[in-house]
């Protein structure tokens, strides 16, 4: 297909006499060497590292599974941060240190925790015809609650409790990835646990979100011969450096924006944009910047969101890609949504992913099926409202540690606010979705929809922002602020 | 018509409503390329509760069931024989 579209990238994915070339040795240590030196200019501490695994999974293919958790239980022990701080603060608050050590407390807590992953999944698998084998995911998340309440709550003795809230705070972290091993409960033959593993927070990055999903998703979206390998690999190279253009855009923007030094260069004027929280800050103060100012910082902000998101996504989808996996990008053009509903599948994939089939599916499958515009509304409520809070409640454990659960919860009001916001307006968009086609002309689908799009997110993501502790007077205080209204 | 080519017509009008023309092939997997997003698998299920008297609600779901023209076919011969 001929293409004559500018690109900043070449699409070296689509050029035969790479695509060959890439299939040898001497071109797949090629591609292995530009991939390093792109992770160099990214500033990777690890690329060394990484670039061995990968080129262990290149040279041989046939063993990527078993090699994927072998790089993923190296990265494990030596790189994948798994709220080590929390656990350590948990350790020295309960007085630990004079029976044990550090390491004997965090190796067996991790250890529980992959094997109650394992449990688990064999339990969930072995079970058939009962309610743990037809909702094996929402009784995980139920018992999870559970146990975070007697965690709070129960009189335990220091020692219990510490193991509890390390538990608790290791399978918080790995929570959706199990839930993606039981989504596979039912795939003949299937992935065993040992090769699952592989995708708990791989080696090539990721969060509490599984990127990119499951273990059947990964057998789906796997090379399957030398050709296939190659393109993968030569579009993960693509991307790595659209990233690398994008982080220099980013760079170029907190230098202008906040006047943050760029490569040891900074500018001697800048815009000196205050960050949110900053603004926040001063909102609650009662000394809030003036409207215009509030403004600048909101989008600035979401500017900096977008492009962060983004850099961050691009580099563990192109790492995941040089492995052999043909992933979709985890942000994908954001600024061409046309509608709510878009913007949310654009931005983040693999967390409204997680969601979609966690909560969406769900809902839609069982319940309200006799009122079809009802029955999408509540599905998308469950998925962005009720499974985005959940998940951030889960993610934040370290407030729940502080506050106990009821009184974290009274601290998410403002998340929760924004997911149910979220929810709705997702909800409302599907709908308007269903009942049209979409508009075709040039100056709608390009401009007017774009902005009215962009302009929701960048209003309503003040009240997703990371806990700062602020209630939601506080932000919509700083709302009224950028309309010129005083405080009330 | 037969199930599979009832199938396919009913995503092609998805992706045409959508703006994306380009053809595709009965084993080509269009959820997993992007092309068909998760409203779109929920679109299916409805087709597939109304046209072939499904129900989707008490098995285990898997959003691969619904990739593509011959993995949705069998999933409906699966479930309907």
């Amino acid at each position: 297909m001929s293409n004559t579209r500018i690109r900043i990238i070449p699409a070296i994915d689509e050029s035969p006499v790479l695509v060959q070339l890439a299939q040898h040795a001497g071109g797949k240590a090629l591609l292995l060497a530009v991939f390093a030196f792109g992770l160099h200019l990214h500033d990777s501490r690890s690329w060394q590292e990484l670039v061995l695994i990968l080129a262990a999974m290149s040279f041989w293919p046939q063993y990527r599974r078993p090699l994927l958790t072998a790089g993923t239980l190296y990265w494990l022990s030596q790189h994948t941060n798994l709220k080590w701080g929390l656990l350590r603060n948990v350790f020295d608050a309960k007085g630990l240190a004079i029976t044990t050590s550090w390491s004997v407390y965090s190796i067996s807590i991790v250890v529980t925790t992959i094997l109650f992953c394992a449990m688990y999944y064999y339990l969930v698998k072995r079970s058939r015809d009962t309610w743990l084998y037809r909702r094996p995911v929402a009784t995980l998340l139920v018992s999870y609650i559970l146990l975070l309440t007697i965690a709070s709550h129960a009189p335990l003795p220091a020692t219990q409790q510490a193991y509890l809230w390390g538990f608790l705070i290791i399978l918080g972290h790995y929570i959706w990835y199990l839930a993606y091993s039981l989504q596979d409960r039912n795939a003949v033959p299937g992935t065993k646990f040992i090769y699952q593993l592989g995708h708990y927070q791989p080696f090539w990055g990721g969060s509490n979100t599984p990127f990119p999903k499951g273990a059947a998703y990964l057998r789906k979206i796997e090379a399957k011969n030398a050709e296939e390998l190659a393109v993968s690999q030569l579009k993960g190279i693509k991307l790595l450096y659209w990233a690398f253009v994008l982080s220099i855009v980013l760079g170029i923007f907190n230098m202008v924006v906040y006047g943050r030094p760029f490569y040891n260069l900074a500018l001697p004027d800048h815009l000196a944009i205050p960050y949110i929280n900053d603004a926040l800050a001063h909102t609650r103060s009662g000394d809030p910047y003036d409207w215009y100012i509030n403004w600048g910082v909101l989008l600035a902000n979401f500017i900096k969101s977008m492009l962060t998101l983004s850099v961050w996504g691009h580099i563990i989808i192109a790492t995941c890609r040089m492995a052999g996996f043909k992933a979709l990008r985890n942000t994908c053009s954001p600024l061409r949504s046309r509608t709510i509903a878009e913007f949310w599948n654009r931005y983040y994939y693999y967390f409204k992913e997680l969601l979609v089939e966690f909560f969406f599916y769900p809902t839609y499958l069982r319940y309200f099926k006799t009122r079809p515009r009802l029955r999408v509304f509540m599905a998308t409520m469950a998925a962005a409202g009720l499974g985005n809070m959940l998940y951030h409640f889960f993610r934040d454990i370290h407030i729940i540690m502080g506050l106990g659960i009821w009184g974290a919860l009274k601290a998410f009001q403002v998340y929760i606010f924004y997911a149910l916001l979220l929810g709705t307006a997702i909800g409302l968009s599907q709908l308007r979705n269903q009942k049209r086609k979409q508009s075709t002309h040039w100056f709608r689908t390009r401009i007017t929809a774009p902005i009215t799009v962009l302009g929701f997110y960048c209003i309503t993501h003040i009240f997703g922002l990371p806990y700062p502790g602020y209630g939601l007077d506080v932000y919509f205080q700083f709302l009224m602020n950028m309309v010129n209204v005083g405080v009330i | 018509m037969s199930t599979q080519a009832n199938i396919r017509s009913f995503l092609e009008e998805i992706l045409n409503d959508k703006g994306d023309s380009s053809g595709f092939t009965d084993q080509q997997l269009l959820v997993t390329e992007g092309r068909l997003t998760s409203l779109d698998v929920m679109t299916i299920v409805v087709f597939l509760e109304e046209n072939y008297g499904i129900d989707f609600s008490d098995r285990p779901f898997d959003q691969n069931e619904f990739d593509s023209v011959d993995s949705i076919t069998a999933l409906v011969d699966a479930l309907t024989s």
